[in-house]
């Protein structure tokens, strides 16, 4: 069948009458009509992006429960009607052929058995052999012996959801999400510096500011829609600076009016020597400091989070203590800052004096504003916590903070990184809205807002991500739920957790909408709706949170991740999880070693029976189900899983949620008005939304007269120096003290080359869903091997060949480039790693930063040579 | 068949030449144009394999600063 030509020009004529509205171009009134004509009984809705962290806003038009055409959202403050490549293809991924659309079990002989092979099953034969698996676990070991691994991609219920279950419910804290390997040095960073978690600025900084850094964050490629902002400002006003730091040469050089090519690792003291120069020169913002800031450092021999028996761990006397810090003086400071000369960091780091001198200029001018951007590349960091700290200390000395163009923002890589994993708390250690399992008060006030029983929450910080994976192989996790993510594809050192999970006495589900690395190391294979498929909301980088309506319904049996957890909820009771239970290592106030207590007999107070479920009291009782289903604010949308339930639930756990940060500095407001907006920044308050954090002015958290408050509430009070007495900062910042460490692995003799991973920009994270659209992984068919010319030539190879890289822990092939976009310098390779078939992880070393344990992926030791065939 | 929106932009003297060089694209037609350096282009592709290599094939013209996706329809015969 064809379209006719003139059919074919008047579809062209109203796609471009409706750019030329979005971006306010003048059209034509026959283009216009053409439009109206060609969207008859279309409807459109907001949503957004389902990639990066940027949060970009897309228009959805369907039509007979089909997506029909997808734009960008011209209202969208984010992005202001465009989208990258990746946003083009929103729609496109819900539909590959290969969709998972029913649950798959390994069986044999009709039966589950780990080594059979995956069978089609119904979801109750699924949840059956899974709630099996995991009473037979949970019953002999306790709430130590379950985990899930979530994700940075949960929509905020679901993450919410998932930690209601798993802290509530089966009172285990071992759940923790894929942010842990993208976010969580922020996040450490964010709390030990400020008290609070997430960025003080917001976007509209770069429009605000005269200067924009990037530091190790290819924003041209992975954050092409802020970067787009960012290219606008340097086209309209060719004075503002842009500067790139980085360890190769990549697209965001292409803008940049400076680029520093440094050593891996040596940020740490780029950093310290922009502070000497500062203080050096005296333009430190003395007043801000005195009113605003305390000065901190903590320990140094902390190690590099590998296991105790690694070479590198021996003779770190701090290990588990990394977190510790207390305050010093500004002698102490600035006396710390000395060694970190143009000279001494020009020789550390390879990149020229002029080169830092001219860096320096820029923050050290107190008229220049500055904003600095970064993402995996501080946070991807066997000092992770430490760089982000530095970052911050460089800001807070000139006062360079929390005002518009002016400001230190992490950036985030996944769509809800901030609004799910940290805000709702998916974390091991973490309860909504920066409360923390630790602490008692924080506890109560959840079991409140929870109405479950005193005490039915668990005090011991669970297994964090990179722990649960070690914990499978020593078998001391046995039961194991990813959702949203792809584990044993994205570990590093990925080899040892895939042969833990495939021969381990243990159970592995994975929720996921294709057939991932991870679906296929599972025991059993849970299918989920994708974003348009389900109601949902995401929280970006700049604490937007932004909720869409479901357009279209899942593929076949297909369920949203939501339904997956209630679902699974109704399967145990609270006499199964709230009675007394074994707890290895718990050491507690108020608790007896080694047990959580038997609730039951407050719970029945409460008026619930033993044999209530899970789902009885977390997810259907009346304080939830009063949200009733259909709801005006629907608009008409589907809601499958509020039809199973008979109420929103979508909106019964919101309204829940968002309790949690109320007057906490995390307020949120209500549903229904997230879905006439186009996303709020929080805190909001009396309906209106913050841009930047702690100023006087911008938030109402901020009184008249103070000028800025950093009224974050952890780690206010530290020992004053080392084994002081604590005293509390209430209101202040720290200006951190962080020296320069060697990287856990260096290039040596044998293994003489850095290797770093990283991200493209047409294949996003895994590529479990962008490597479903065809035309993305065409044009980027299979990971390439970024390595310098000479580097190749003198190993015998050129462009085109396949080499094998071997690091101390596997070995992977890849064909070689040595031209293209990331131009590495000698000495360095890099790889991506979105290709199953490059399975770089193989290589990397499972080296975290020990206060933030998150994995550094930027840097190991490996070796290249010719494959011959 | 599907079709694609496109924004592109260039500098304002640069004009003329990026209007040639899309009007030789066989699949790219230039609608609306406006004297700052702006200009709505859609791209016509036989299935989505082609949407972005030819969207990739406008970003890679001479002067071209940026060309970022709007709008993307994909439609069906005998609507």
């Amino acid at each position: 069948m064809s379209i006719d030509l003139t059919r074919r020009d008047f579809v062209k004529t109203a796609v471009a009458a409706s750019v030329a509205g979005s971006m306010g171009i003048a059209t034509s009134d026959e283009a216009k009509a053409a439009l109206t004509e060609s969207e008859s009984g279309w409807k459109w809705d907001k949503s957004v992006c389902r990639f990066c962290g940027v949060g970009c806003g897309v228009m959805v038009a369907t039509k007979d429960g089909k997506i029909r055409a997808i734009k960008g959202d011209p209202e969208s403050p984010v992005n202001r009607g465009i989208n990258c490549v990746k946003g083009y293809f929103n729609a496109k991924i819900m539909y590959g052929e290969d969709r998972l659309t029913q649950p798959l079990l390994r069986k044999r002989d009709g039966a589950y058995h780990k080594d059979g092979r995956f069978e089609p099953v119904s979801w109750d034969e699924a949840f059956d052999v899974m709630a099996t698996k995991f009473k037979e676990y949970y019953a002999a070991e306790g709430p130590g012996s379950v985990a899930i691994f979530g994700s940075g991609q949960y929509t905020i219920d679901e993450g919410y959801a998932a930690a209601k279950l798993m802290k509530a419910g089966f009172r285990s804290n071992n759940i923790d999400p894929n942010a842990r390997h993208c976010m969580a040095s922020a996040v450490a960073g964010f709390i030990q510096t400020f008290g609070i978690d997430e960025p003080a600025g917001c976007y509209d900084d770069i429009e605000h500011t005269d200067a924009v850094v990037t530091w190790g964050a290819n924003m041209a490629e992975c954050h092409p829609i802020l970067w787009s902002r960012v290219t606008d400002v340097k086209l309209t006003k060719p004075d503002t600076d842009v500067i790139n730091l980085s360890t190769y040469t990549n697209r965001t050089s292409d803008l940049a009016d400076l680029e520093l090519i440094f050593k891996p690792q040596t940020d740490l003291a780029i950093l310290n020597y922009i502070g000497r120069e500062i203080v050096t020169r005296g333009v430190q913002n003395q007043e801000f400091i005195d009113k605003h800031c305390i000065f901190a450092t903590g320990p140094t021999d902390i190690g590099y989070g590998l296991m105790a028996d690694h070479p590198a761990e021996q003779g770190q006397k701090m290990r588990g203590k990394a977190g510790a810090h207390w305050s010093i003086t500004w002698d102490e400071f600035t006396k710390g800052l000395e060694p970190y000369t143009a000279e001494y960091t020009s020789e550390l780091s390879g990149v020229p004096v002029d080169k830092l001198k001219a860096l320096a200029d820029l923050y050290c001018d107190p008229d220049k504003k500055i904003v600095s951007f970064w993402t995996m590349g501080f946070n991807q960091h066997t000092r992770g916590t430490w760089v982000n700290e530095q970052m911050y200390m460089v800001h807070l000395l000139m006062g360079k903070m929390s005002l518009p163009g002016n400001g230190a923002f992490s950036l985030t890589g996944q769509p809800s990184a901030c609004g799910t994993a940290r805000e709702v708390g998916v974390f091991a250690h973490r309860l909504p809205a920066d409360m923390v399992v630790k602490n008692g008060g924080h506890r109560a006030k959840s079991e409140e807002l929870w109405k479950i029983p005193a005490k039915t929450l668990n005090p011991k910080v669970g297994t964090h991500a990179v722990k649960m994976m070690r914990a499978l192989r020593a078998g001391d996790v046995k039961f194991y739920w990813a959702m949203v993510t792809n584990p044993f594809q994205d570990f590093a050192n990925a080899n040892e957790w895939i042969n833990a999970a495939r021969t381990g006495d243990n159970f592995i589900v994975v929720s996921d909408c294709y057939p991932t690395v991870s679906c296929k190391v599972a025991d059993l294979v849970l299918p989920a709706a994708m974003i348009y498929e389900k109601w949902g909301a995401y929280g970006n980088a700049e604490r937007r949170t932004q909720h869409w309506r479901q357009q279209v319904m899942p593929p076949g049996e297909a369920k949203g991740d939501l339904w997956h957890l209630v679902e699974f909820s109704k399967r145990f009771t609270i006499g199964e999880c709230w009675k007394e239970q074994p707890l290895k290592g718990l050491k507690a106030e108020g608790f007896e070693d080694g047990k959580l207590p038997d609730v039951m007999a407050a719970a029945k107070e409460m008026g619930y029976t033993p044999d209530q479920t899970l789902f009885d009291v977390l997810f259907n009782h009346d304080g939830l189900t009063s949200y009733a289903w259909p709801d005006p604010i629907a608009d008409g949308q589907p809601n499958d899983i509020a039809e199973d339930y008979g109420y929103f639930i979508h909106k019964a756990l919101w309204e829940e949620y968002r309790q949690f940060g109320i007057g906490n500095g995390h307020d949120l407001t209500d549903f229904d008005t997230y879905h006439r907006v186009r996303g709020l920044r929080w805190p909001v308050v009396d309906g209106q939304e913050t841009q930047w954090r702690f100023s006087e002015g911008h938030d109402p958290y901020v009184g008249e007269g103070e000028g800025f408050n950093f009224y974050g509430k952890a780690l206010k009070a530290i020992p004053e120096g080392k084994g002081g007495e604590k005293k509390k900062h209430a209101g202040k910042a720290k200006i951190f003290l962080r020296p320069y460490a060697e990287p856990a692995e260096s290039p040596d003799e044998e293994y003489d080359l850095w290797l770093c991973t990283g991200r493209v920009l047409e294949h996003w994270h895994s590529g479990s869903m962008t490597k479903r659209v065809s035309e993305l992984d065409r044009a980027v068919p299979h990971a390439l091997l970024y390595m310098h010319r000479e580097d190749a030539k003198a190993r015998g190879l050129k462009r085109g060949d396949v080499a094998l890289m071997e690091s101390r822990r596997g070995q992977v092939t890849a064909r070689v480039e040595t031209e293209g976009r990331n131009r590495v310098p000698k000495g360095l390779v890099f790889v991506p790693w979105f290709d199953e078939n490059v399975l770089i992880n193989k290589l990397t070393l499972d080296a975290t930063c020990p206060i933030s344990k998150e994995t550094d992926y930027k840097k190991c030791a490996i070796k290249i040579s010719p494959v011959t065939a | 068949m599907e079709v694609s929106g496109i924004l592109v932009a260039c500098k304002p003297e640069h004009m003329p030449q990026v209007i040639t060089s899309l009007s030789d694209l066989p699949w790219a037609d230039v609608h609306f144009t406006e004297p700052v350096g702006r200009m709505v282009v859609t791209i016509e592709a036989t299935d989505h394999h082609q949407s972005m290599d030819r969207l990739k094939t406008v970003k890679g013209l001479p002067r071209i600063l940026s060309a970022e996706m709007v709008e993307y329809r994909v439609e069906t015969p005998q609507e």
